[in-house]
């Protein structure tokens, strides 16, 4: 061993770690070279003076630094198994990117159009109701005032197809209860008001009329529309006409089968 | 004989820790960033001399560990790949601030506390440490690196080969010269500060 070759050994036989071949070989050189025994164990003596240098200890910021980076990277690889998700969805290779980016183009194109064309058939048929409707309307009116008692009972059938009346159609229905000759076409009038005695209106006009019928069968379908709804100025009536002496008898006691009903 | 075997069963539970990680349970970084940060803060303190530096290039170690964690390999020991990865973070670091990390006066640096009521009270003791630190600041950056990795940071030179990416033979040398200038860096300090 020379001496360039000693001191590449000289730290590890410091520290105790230098294998048994070596040192022996080591401590010969170093036995038998002044020069190197002198500097090896002058640097000996430097190197443990080093281990003086004592370590020193991180601030506890730190901690809390790395705690910070690692709910970070906990979080944002939470956020990331998204992103791999629709990475994974979406086509790598630029022309197939191109296609997908096309493909979507046309299926919103034809969404877009098949949506306006809902839209505009919905228009379309909104209006074609409304005019049948007063189509409608216009047929009932002018049949309510035709002579024939025939064509005021299709007027009265044809003003039941309307979903919802003008108040024409549903004054012309008053009227007929009120004034029309034929009992039949009374009894139809009270009938197709009474589908729509829902309204205020339409109850107070069948109350009114409850007091103007000399019809027996008429009275009867009145009463029976009057107390649907159980209103006072409706059950009111309907007492102030059974108090009539010259009140049919049928009638009278279909009144009384009607409130002791209702009672 | 005790040390060795200590070392061998911390570096196998790290390179467990370490395989965890990579394989997604980050939450284990947490016990070798417990086990590891006061010696890599010194690594980097006793390099750059400043301890702001030394806490922020510890961070970076981390967050590149984190960054990095799926190239650890199977066959890698965790300590060693830890200190190419600082080797590399101190590396970047100085070239991207083109700093020559000599401190001009490294007696500015803050003394570390000491439990020790002895050496603390003996201030020959003191100025002894304050002048190897200097010592330590003025000799040149590659002879300083070899020099922490072998006597302070506790590496087998098989371990600093590895890390430097060079021949053990090569490190035993370089571990030798840098200690030899070193010395004569101390003597020419001490022999200043005595005139």
């Amino acid at each position: 061993m020379n001496c360039e070759q000693a001191s590449e050994y000289l730290p590890e036989y410091w520290d105790s770690t230098l294998d048994e071949f070596p040192r022996r070989e080591l401590e010969a050189h170093l036995s038998s070279c002044a020069a190197c025994r002198s500097e090896a164990t002058r640097l000996k003596a430097f190197w443990f003076r080093l281990g003086a240098i004592p370590e020193e200890s991180p601030d506890t910021a730190s901690r809390k630094r790395f705690d910070a980076l690692l709910a970070d990277y906990k979080r944002e690889t939470r956020r990331s198994r998204w992103d791999a998700f629709f990475e994974n969805w979406w086509p790598k290779r630029p022309a197939a990117q191109i296609a997908c980016a096309m493909a979507t183009l046309v299926i919103g194109l034809l969404a877009g159009h098949a949506l306006t064309i809902d839209v505009q058939r919905g228009t379309e048929v909104a209006r074609l109701e409304q005019e049948v409707a007063s189509t409608r309307q216009l047929v009932a009116l002018s049949l309510l005032r035709q002579q024939s008692a025939s064509d005021r009972l299709k007027g009265v059938d044809w003003s039941e197809q309307i979903p919802r009346p003008e108040p024409q159609v549903v004054n012309a229905l008053v009227e007929t209860i009120n004034y029309d000759d034929a009992v039949d076409v009374r009894l139809a009038a009270v009938d197709a008001l009474r589908r729509l005695s829902t309204q205020s209106s339409v109850r107070n006009a069948l109350v009114d009329a409850l007091a103007r019928q000399e019809s027996p069968l008429v009275q009867i379908a009145l009463i029976d529309a009057v107390a649907d709804h159980h209103t006072s100025d409706g059950m009111a009536a309907i007492r102030q006409l059974s108090q009539q002496p010259t009140l049919n008898p049928a009638v009278r006691t279909h009144i009384q089968n009607v409130l002791g009903r209702i009672q | 004989m005790y040390r060795q075997d200590s070392n061998k069963v911390q570096a196998q539970e790290d390179h467990q820790l370490m395989r965890s990680v990579r394989n997604g349970d980050v939450a284990k970084l947490a016990v070798l960033y417990t086990r590891h940060q006061r010696p890599l803060f010194n690594f980097f303190l006793r390099l750059s001399s400043s301890r702001p530096v030394a806490e922020d290039l510890v961070h970076d170690v981390f967050t590149r560990i984190l960054k990095y964690r799926t190239t650890y390999g199977e066959h890698e020991l965790f300590t060693p790949w830890m200190y190419r990865i600082a080797r590399n973070t101190h590396i970047e670091y100085t070239r991207r601030r083109r700093l020559e990390i000599v401190p001009a006066d490294p007696d500015n640096l803050r003394e570390p506390a000491s439990s020790d009521p002895g050496p603390a009270a003996n201030a020959e003791y003191e100025q002894n440490i304050a002048l190897l630190r200097r010592a330590l600041a003025q000799l040149p950056e590659d002879k300083r690196e070899i020099l922490v990795l072998s006597r302070f940071q506790n590496l087998r030179y098989e371990e600093i080969a590895g890390i430097l990416d060079c021949e053990v033979g090569a490190v035993k040398v370089r571990v030798f010269r840098a200690v030899r200038q070193l010395e004569q860096i101390y003597n020419r300090l001490a022999g200043e500060k005595a005139s």
